[in-house]
């Protein structure tokens, strides 16, 4: 019998844009594949005359006839359904939820961000990362943060990739918003477990977004105006279908307001996403993409006052770039090879009469990568790789003169140097009319620092046992190491959180996790059921010593604790991608504990985010040819707390007076109240114009004003006591944008 | 002030749309014992007894209160003993608050047992110390630097010889007493509360590779009509450990950034600690310095 070997790119007909993860397959057999993040696929199949379908959720689905031998650099345009807000027309074979619910991958949500833009959030400015936390297994930290807390893990085990290069910091304004446009994005996918043998570096979850490519063929520009922040995003070929651009910016005005008013609020924060894309040949593909955006806070007296002497000012920010080149080497054997660089500092200066400060903490990394992935044929794909990172460390570099600098000493400050190595190989094994699917592999990690060299074996393990055509039973077991950490506060939320690498004394954290779950498919609703449950389990976890002081305080490691920890629990999905009406239901229970000798008396603690219940409602509906509605009901158990809870007296060292010292509870022993909250988005559709086309989004967030509690504070209670209370952060926030289209 | 009032107009606006805070119900606070103690010479111990309290009240709201505050904390009934291989010696009140006892400790390397059933809350408490060896000060040099007519500094040498056969723990401090008369004595030192706190460091030796423990340091602010008090105390590593937590925590800028501490104690279902270190005492006199 003969074989089919077809290979090539799936792209939108008429922007040109590559779409990741469409499916290519053969309906009557099932078997197929779906293209990789750069759009290409490669598929083997032991038959003579084949129908091949390929599509994409949103797009009109291709078939076409592919008779004995192979087709290569083949370029598949599919036309895009709908342009209707919210709505997504029942008409593809196959979404993405349900690939991923056919492949071994669980543990995993892919989400492309078209899909996002009716979902309401703060002021109106929808936030992948906010998405991503309504998803089960993902925690929030606080009210309006950007903090994820994966499966029980801490918020500095998330490594977040931007088209390949890693972004440190990924919230503005103390992490209200996050850094991600969203017009400049593409498409995100969140793994929480069973993690891909190409991925680690982290423990618990790896975010990879990647970035829109740019229309090869015309101009184009969308973009949005909003209460808190205005976008544009321009993108159009540089040479018509071969090579495009993309540019967006993203910028808040308050501070123009502030100005224009008379009156002064120095503060604002800036995006600029960037991405050039030349197809060199056939087989050959460039990608150059870059990401630079900032927090500033710049403060002078002197714009109010002639001759003051005092200024203040403050920038936080990231710099990513990535350089990349696709290659074909054959009909059967893809490799990307990448450069990235990635920084991320922060700047604190300040000034008042003869004294100044100048504070300042940065990474940057340098890194390169090659990712090869062979489609032996139906039964058998294979993906290999290595790849290199040196992160420079420069924590806490000082400089002060005048009288402060008997407080604040100049400090030149570390220069830390890692090394951070890597090598994968990964096996798919899908064997042709059998149930069982098998994706096998490891990871070799290493981290070399000083004199000190760690390393070593992480075995990856997902597999899946089909019980019918549309439903499932899958498990997985992934090892992971991370080689740096997080230097934050707890008590106080700044935003000048270090990132600082494993030493001869701190080890790297090392976490083992275990994932079962069963997976249901509704064939014609294009709805998705599944059940996961996880343990994980956790080695030398960083946390502080009681009484840590962290600030401008370079020996971290003696306020160092290594410990352990473990998390487990429950999730819940409903998912339904097609239709008027769409959206998904997610619940989560799950426990986190944490053990350290040195903390709480020696006693087990639960973790700060360990929330039992987590439940969220996301549902777009469509509700006419101009209107439609986006909303968000979530309800979560509170965090965890360690109020004070009395104060004794003591004798002062010099025995002249007294110490008040104050009295915790055992360490997050105290669950703060539960929380639920909804949020609305309606949509205007405004009347079409040639080329022109615009929305209106009125929203509202947490429309019946109830708190979320985010600390646990004594107030008096107006009859002469006092009592504790707990304090939210945002009420009812009414919210309005106008997005357009052009 | 036409800035500041757009600023206070949008905060206000902006913090009008803050949601009510919900209530929550903690455990009730229960009051615990609170221990303090100290040997003086000639091995007598004292032992002060104080009540927490919980937050819910004025001085906790108030992060604490004044010596009246303090003195209607204090513990005025309680049965306190301290028994030891030698037998149980029960302390009598000095006075609210301060029990005494009225036999010497028995020498270094004995094990104390402190029990005080509170009268007032009939709550019991229990803690052990082992008396650590003395351990004196060997060198005590200060020179005196005369910047200014009214303005002096000193500088201190001090020395010890430490025991290398175990770890070791130490508190060093300097105290100042202006008087116009000399005051040698440690009980007078302490009168009336006209001393201050002049020097402080926690030692622990395994930072120290040489048998003699070394300190130079420089007192500011000192008067010539001061007297000074060098005290040196061999401690307990659970000791230490409390000491530093005090340190830690101590200031603004610390109860705003640092972690919470509960501070480590010895004290059986209570708070402070039960010490039995002794400590070794040098005394001089600023005015035979300017001789």
């Amino acid at each position: 019998m003969g074989q089919i070997t077809l290979d090539g790119t799936v792209k939108d007909a008429i922007s040109g844009e590559r779409l990741l993860f469409a499916s290519v397959f053969n309906e009557a057999s099932g078997v197929g594949t779906v293209t990789n993040e750069y759009g290409y696929f490669s598929l083997t199949l032991p038959l003579d005359t084949v129908e091949i379908t390929i599509n994409y959720l949103g797009y009109q689905p291709k078939v076409i006839l592919i008779h004995k031998g192979n087709v290569n650099d083949v370029e598949f345009n599919l036309q895009q359904e709908s342009n209707e807000v919210g709505v997504v027309v029942i008409n593809v074979k196959r979404t993405p939820q349900e690939e991923l619910h056919k492949s071994t991958q669980m543990s995993a949500i892919q989400i492309p961000v078209k899909d996002i833009r009716n979902i309401p959030s703060i002021g109106g400015e929808t936030d992948v990362i906010k998405v991503i936390q309504l998803m089960p297994g993902v925690q929030k930290g606080g009210e309006g943060g950007t903090g994820m807390y994966v499966r029980g893990g801490d918020v500095d085990q998330n490594l977040v990739l931007l088209d390949e290069a890693p972004v440190y910091n990924i919230g503005h304004l103390f992490g209200f918003f996050s850094v991600f446009n969203q017009d400049a994005i593409k498409d995100m996918t969140l793994y929480k477990g069973a993690f891909p043998s190409k991925y680690g570096g982290r423990l618990s979850s790896i975010l990879d977004i990647r970035m829109n490519e740019g229309n090869v063929t015309e101009f184009h520009g969308k973009g949005g105006v909003g209460l808190l922040s205005s976008r544009l995003m321009l993108e159009g070929p540089i040479k018509k279908d071969k090579g495009s651009f993309m540019i967006a910016g993203r910028r808040t005005y308050i501070d123009q307001v502030f100005k224009w008013i008379g009156s002064l609020m120095p503060y604002y924060f800036y995006d600029i996403n960037a991405k050039l894309n030349y197809e060199i040949n056939s087989k050959n593909h460039l990608y150059i993409s870059t990401y630079v955006g900032d927090d500033l806070l710049r403060f002078d007296q002197s714009e109010l006052e002639e001759d003051a002497l005092f200024n203040f000012g403050f920038t936080l920010g990231n710099v990513t770039g990535t350089a990349r080149w696709n290659r074909v080497i054959n009909d059967r054997l893809f490799v990307n090879y990448s450069l990235i660089y990635t920084n991320f500092d922060y700047n604190i200066t300040g000034k008042f009469e003869d004294n100044s400060l100048f504070i300042s903490s940065s990474i940057n990394d340098y890194g390169t990568k090659a990712d090869f992935e062979f489609f032996k044929n139906s039964k058998h794909k294979l993906k290999y790789g290595a790849l290199a990172v040196f992160h420079q460390f420069r924590p806490n570099i000082i400089n002060s003169q005048g009288d402060v600098e008997e407080f604040v000493s100049t400090d030149r400050g570390d220069f830390l140097g890692t090394l951070e190595t890597g090598a994968y190989f990964q096996h798919i094994y899908s064997p042709d009319s059998s149930k069982w699917d098998f994706r096998t592999g490891f990871r070799l990690s290493g981290a070399n620092v000083k004199e000190k060299n760690y390393g070593g074996i992480e075995p990856r393990l997902s597999v899946k046992y089909d019980l019918d055509s549309n439903s499932n039973l899958k498990f997985s077991y992934s090892m992971m190491r991370q080689y740096m950490h997080l230097v934050s506060s707890s008590t106080v939320a700044l935003p000048t959180d270090l990132w600082y690498p494993v030493t001869n004394s701190v080890k790297p954290q090392v976490s083992h996790q275990a994932a079962a779950g069963y997976s249901y498919f509704h064939p014609k609703l294009k709805t998705q059921f599944s059940v996961e449950t996880y343990y994980k389990y956790m080695t030398n976890l960083t946390e502080y010593k009681e009484g840590a002081n962290l600030l401008l305080n370079d020996d971290f490691e003696s306020e160092l604790l290594q410990g352990n920890g473990d998390s487990y629990g429950l999730e819940f999905l409903i998912k339904k991608d097609l239709g008027h009406w769409n959206g998904w239901i997610g619940y989560t229970l799950s426990w986190s504990k944490r053990y350290f000798d040195a903390l709480n008396g020696g006693d087990p603690f639960f973790a700060k985010y360990d929330r039992r219940h987590n439940l969220s409602v996301v549902q777009n509906l469509k509700l006419s040819k101009t209107w439609s509605f986006g909303g968000v009901w979530t309800f979560s158990s509170g965090a965890r707390f360690t109020p004070q809870t009395g104060l004794f007296g003591m004798p002062n060292a010099g025995l002249t007076g007294v110490d008040w010292i104050p009295v915790y509870s055992k360490r997050n022993s105290v669950s703060m109240s539960s929380s639920h909250r909804l949020d609305v988005n309606f949509v205007w559709k405004s009347k079409d114009l040639e080329k022109f086309r615009g929305e209106w989004h009125f929203g509202a967030y947490n429309v019946y004003n109830r708190a979320t509690p985010w600390r646990i504070e004594v107030e008096e209670d107006g009859n002469g006591g006092f009592k504790y209370v707990q304090p939210g952060l945002f009420g009812f926030i009414p919210s309005v944008a106008y997005n357009f289209e052009f | 002030m036409k800035i500041l009032f757009k600023i206070l107009c949008v905060a206000i606006i902006l913090w009008s749309c803050r949601p009510e805070p919900l209530d929550v119900k903690l455990d009730e606070y229960e009051p615990q014992v609170v221990v303090s103690s100290q040997v003086i010479p000639n091995y007598l111990m004292v032992v002060g007894l104080t009540r927490s309290f919980t937050i819910l009240s004025s001085a906790g709201f108030n992060g604490g209160g004044g010596n009246a505050t303090f003195e209607n904390l204090l513990i005025d009934s309680a049965l306190v003993t301290i028994s030891s291989l030698n037998g149980t010696d029960t302390l009598f009140k000095l006075s609210s608050g301060l029990f005494v006892s009225l036999k010497e400790l028995a020498m270094p390397g004995g094990v104390y047992n402190l029990k005080v059933v509170d009268y007032g809350t009939g709550k019991t408490i229990s803690a052990n110390s082992t008396m650590l060896q003395n351990v004196p000060l060997d060198t005590v040099i200060p020179s005196l630097n005369l910047e200014e007519e009214e303005d002096t500094s000193i500088n201190l040498m001090i020395s010890f010889i430490d025991p290398k056969e175990i770890e070791n723990f130490y508190v060093l401090s300097v105290y100042s007493r202006n008087s116009n008369t000399t005051v040698l004595d440690i009980n007078l030192f302490f009168e009336n509360g006209s001393n201050k706190l002049e020097y402080q460091e926690l030692i622990e030796d395994r930072n120290s590779d040489s048998d003699t423990i070394k300190r130079v340091f420089t007192l500011k602010n000192v008067k010539t009509s001061d007297s000074l008090m060098v005290s040196l105390s061999n401690i307990s590593e659970g000791y230490y450990s409390f000491l530093k937590s005090r340190e830690r925590s101590g200031g603004f800028l610390s109860e705003l950034t640092n972690e919470p501490i509960n501070y480590p104690t010895n004290i059986n279902s209570g708070y402070g600690y039960f010490n039995t270190h002794n400590p070794s005492f040098r005394f001089f006199d600023l005015k035979f310095l300017l001789d």
